[in-house]
């Protein structure tokens, strides 16, 4: 049953993530809208003044810069660090929680595979990649569950007290939060009762992936399951999952100053600018296109 | 205590929502003490209030007339969710719904903008103020009545954003709150998301302008539509021009002691240059400096004296995308008439956005002309050489004030500095500055708007913290025997500036005054009969 449960949560997952994706990127070309600083645009004296007139792919120098801005952001959480310094103290470590998590995932799923090609992962395997594999895994996951249990329930718990944010905390983000920290606190107690080495937890996974029945788990193993599918299926439709909007609020708007010769070839301005214009205001012409009414 | 104002108490008609006091104002660094009961913001008088919808803050902004009747009230309640459904649709708001949408989904409510906005520091952190107040209003908005759907929905509704009782108060209410922002986009810079709520109060605007014709009158009816029927927003006809013009060019002999004759229609010259009109009204000292280093630089320029054209504000960039299309092609359509090369826009910082950056994509190739700021260009003049420069005669205190369009939107910062480094000696940092500066409090119109008793509001408030951080950087030199000056490179944050000297008797208590950047410059040219700055 939760092997079912489990790989329609997983296609669902799939499936709502690409959509919202697909949905973010088919909206149209907007006007320009971009904020400095610009990572690499350092002494901005004009657009014309660029050595390739603004337009076109950016220098090498300027894909360096952005870089090093995303990882200082995606691995430290700067701008919170700086800003919010009692806030990031929460909201870092339940997104290292999270990203731990992720990589708990790939390498319990990795062992899981191994399994199936024969081999044993295990504090005693022979050889050091399993055995390192092994440690990995659980100081992955026994850090994600710990770190992630301590940060969603500290946030919860700041939501409620702090005069600031209680004001504009909807009761959707603490069900949020709430949800997430039944997800940890589940699965730091399964990792502490009854999986510490995740040995329970490569052997199903293993069944998983050769769509096999997978022998019975405890209750507890089913019910964080069933927690973590139902979670799986509900973050793509929340703004929990705001790193794909982060890609196209800083590349496709905050950082983008293309000018309007690529857009045009790209991205087909002119229908846009072919679209009728419907406001209903006096002075608009409504019915007539943003051609003409722009004349 | 701070009163807690929730999202929901939009709607709430037993009482005004938020009384500002000025001992609840920011401290101001004066020397003297805290002076903050002597800036008082005049209240409306019953006549108004019962004329004007101010119950948000005491505070009437757009002058907005009450509905007659209930049925005028139920109309403009449709026509607003009209208007929001348009503000969603790719076909009617193509122009900005990609950021608008990334912005309205993913919020992360962490209040981190919260302490970026100067409006809502300097307010003593009323509710109202916060970037992020506005912006919950209206997904609760949207989530309440424009989704729609069966009993889901509705729990979905309740679950994810706050309950507002959508009527004639909470509409005016939230008209009044679309101006009390500057569109200065710090909020934007601080949020760890790159959630915009300047980009969100910026189409509420275009919501009440574009669907209800609600807008100051500042801005649309003595703004844009003037400026497009008569030539310019200071109601300046081509002739008035003509006049000024030659005005300008006996001030600069009587000055300078070089005739000049400022080229106007030139085609085939290589730059169209574009002030904001209101220089040539109030600063003419401004364009003719520009004439002067122009001349002296040996530049192909000229002015223009076709409507529109000797006029480079576009007001439509803060509240009306199609006002702000009209204006700019009619730009670039003189520009192309006159066969020059590119369009330099002089100190004004809306225009330069207008006209460089939001207007880019509205053009059509044909129309595409180069559009420059003014600051490379002078700094290239100033660095070349063709100038004698001489920083003694400069040798007075003078920071910079960055306008929020000229730094946070295009990014140029430094071109300024660098020349205000060559030639003042006395040359002192505002802190934060370039991207980081705070606005002046005259952005997003407001440097213009004085309905009723909305000028208090945006010197008391809005513009509090450029007056903490001028008088920081001058505590040095606070002497009212030390004359200072506030460099200034933009039209409207001169007429901020300007007000606010008044409103905090800055000029009689600290000797503070200001200026464009191209006075700076001509003052400090040695060849010339007397200095440029009296």
């Amino acid at each position: 049953m939760t092997q079912l449960v489990l790989y329609i949560s997983v296609l669902a997952f799939i499936f709502l993530f690409v959509a919202r994706t697909i949905r973010l990127a088919r909206l149209p070309a907007h006007l320009r809208w971009e904020l400095y600083p610009i990572p690499g645009k350092n002494d901005v004296t004009s657009d014309m003044n660029e050595p390739n007139g603004g337009a076109g792919k950016p220098a090498v120098g300027r894909l360096t810069q952005e870089l090093k801005y995303m990882a200082h952001e995606i691995l430290l959480f700067r701008t919170y660090y700086r800003r919010r310094r009692g806030y990031w103290f929460l909201v870092y470590p339940l997104h290292v929680s999270m990203y731990l998590f992720v990589g708990w995932t790939m390498l319990v799923f990795g062992g899981a595979l191994l399994l199936l090609g024969g081999f044993n992962v295990s504090a005693a395997s022979a050889g050091l990649p399993m055995q390192a594999l092994f440690w990995l895994t659980v100081v992955a996951g026994g850090g994600a569950f710990f770190f992630g249990t301590i940060s969603s329930g500290g946030l919860l718990i700041k939501r409620l007290v702090d005069r600031d944010l209680r004001l504009c905390t909807t009761p959707v983000i603490y069900f949020n939060l709430g949800f997430a920290l039944a997800i940890f606190a589940s699965a730091l107690i399964n990792w502490l009762w009854w999986d510490w080495s995740f040995s329970v937890t490569r052997e199903y996974l293993k069944c998983l992936l050769s769509l096999r029945p997978a022998p019975g788990i405890p209750l507890a193993m089913s019910l964080q399951i069933l927690l973590t599918s139902c979670f799986m299926v509900y973050l793509p439709c929340t703004r929990m999952l705001h790193f794909v909007a982060k890609y196209f609020i800083f590349h496709k708007v905050l950082w983008d100053e293309q000018r309007s010769g690529v857009i045009l070839q790209e991205e087909g301005l002119r229908t846009l600018l072919h679209q009728t214009v419907n406001w209903s205001a006096p002075h608009i012409r409504s019915g007539a296109t943003w051609d003409e009414v722009a004349s | 205590m701070r009163r807690s104002v929730r999202v929901q108490d939009i709607g709430r008609r037993d009482a005004q929502l938020v009384h500002i006091e000025p001992k609840d104002l920011t401290m101001l660094p004066f020397p003297q003490g805290q002076p903050n009961g002597q800036f008082p913001l005049k209240s409306l008088t019953d006549d108004q209030r019962q004329r004007f919808e101010a119950s948000l803050d005491g505070i009437s902004a757009i002058a907005l007339p009450k509905p007659v009747n209930e049925t005028e009230e139920a109309e403009l309640v449709r026509k607003f969710l009209a208007g929001l459904e348009k503000l969603l649709s790719s076909e009617n708001n193509w122009t900005f719904l990609q950021p608008l949408l990334l912005s309205l989904e993913n919020c992360a409510s962490c209040q981190t903008c919260s302490d970026a906005c100067p409006i809502y520091m300097a307010s003593g952190r009323k509710e109202i103020y916060r970037p992020t107040y506005r912006a919950d209003i209206l997904r609760s908005i949207i989530k309440g009545y424009l989704k729609k759907g069966g009993w889901l929905s509705k729990l979905s509704t309740r679950f994810t954003a706050s309950k507002i009782t959508l009527d004639w108060v909470t509409i005016a209410r939230l008209a009044e709150l679309s101006y009390r922002c500057t569109l200065c986009r710090r909020c934007a810079q601080a949020c760890p998301l790159g959630i915009d709520n300047g980009l969100i109060a910026h189409e509420l605007r275009k919501v009440f302008s574009q669907e209800l014709g609600i807008a100051p009158k500042e801005l649309h009816d003595l703004g844009t539509v003037q400026q497009l029927q008569v030539g310019s927003t200071t109601g300046m006809r081509p002739k008035a021009f003509e006049d000024i013009k030659a005005f300008m060019e006996e001030e600069i002999q009587e000055k300078t002691g070089r005739k000049i004759t400022i080229p106007v229609d030139q085609k085939g010259a290589d730059i169209l240059l574009i002030h904001n009109a209101g220089e040539f009204v109030s600063w003419p000292e401004n364009p003719e400096a520009f004439a002067i280093l122009f001349d002296a630089a040996g530049l192909s320029w000229t002015l223009s004296s076709e409507l529109v054209g000797y006029d480079a504000v576009n007001y439509g960039v803060w509240y009306d995308d199609v006002q702000l299309a009209k204006i700019a092609l009619k730009h670039v359509r003189i520009a192309k008439d006159l066969k020059v090369n590119r369009i330099v826009v002089g100190e004004c910082g809306h225009a330069h956005k207008a006209t460089i950056v939001t207007a880019d994509r509205l053009l059509p190739p044909e129309l595409n002309i180069r559009r420059e700021s003014c600051l490379p260009l002078m700094e290239k003049i100033v660095m070349s050489g063709a100038l004698k420069l001489c920083r003694d005669t400069n040798s007075f205190p003078v920071t910079l004030h960055d306008p929020c369009n000229t730094v946070r939107m295009l990014g140029i910062a430094e071109p300024q500095r660098r020349i205000l480094r060559q030639i003042c000696p006395q040359f002192i940092e505002m802190e934060p500055h370039g991207a980081d500066n705070y606005c002046c409090g005259g952005g997003g119109g407001f440097a213009i708007m004085s309905s009723l008793n909305f000028s208090d509001w945006k010197l008391g408030v809005a513009g509090r913290t450029k007056i903490k951080q001028i008088l920081e950087a001058f505590k040095d030199v606070a002497s009212p025997e030390i004359r200072k000056y506030v460099c200034a490179p933009c039209s409207n944050c001169k007429a901020q500036l300007r007000d606010l000297f008044d409103y905090y008797h800055l000029g009689e208590r600290y000797n503070i005054s200001y200026m464009g950047l191209a006075e700076l410059i001509v003052n400090a040219m040695t060849d010339l009969k007397e200095p440029f700055i009296s």
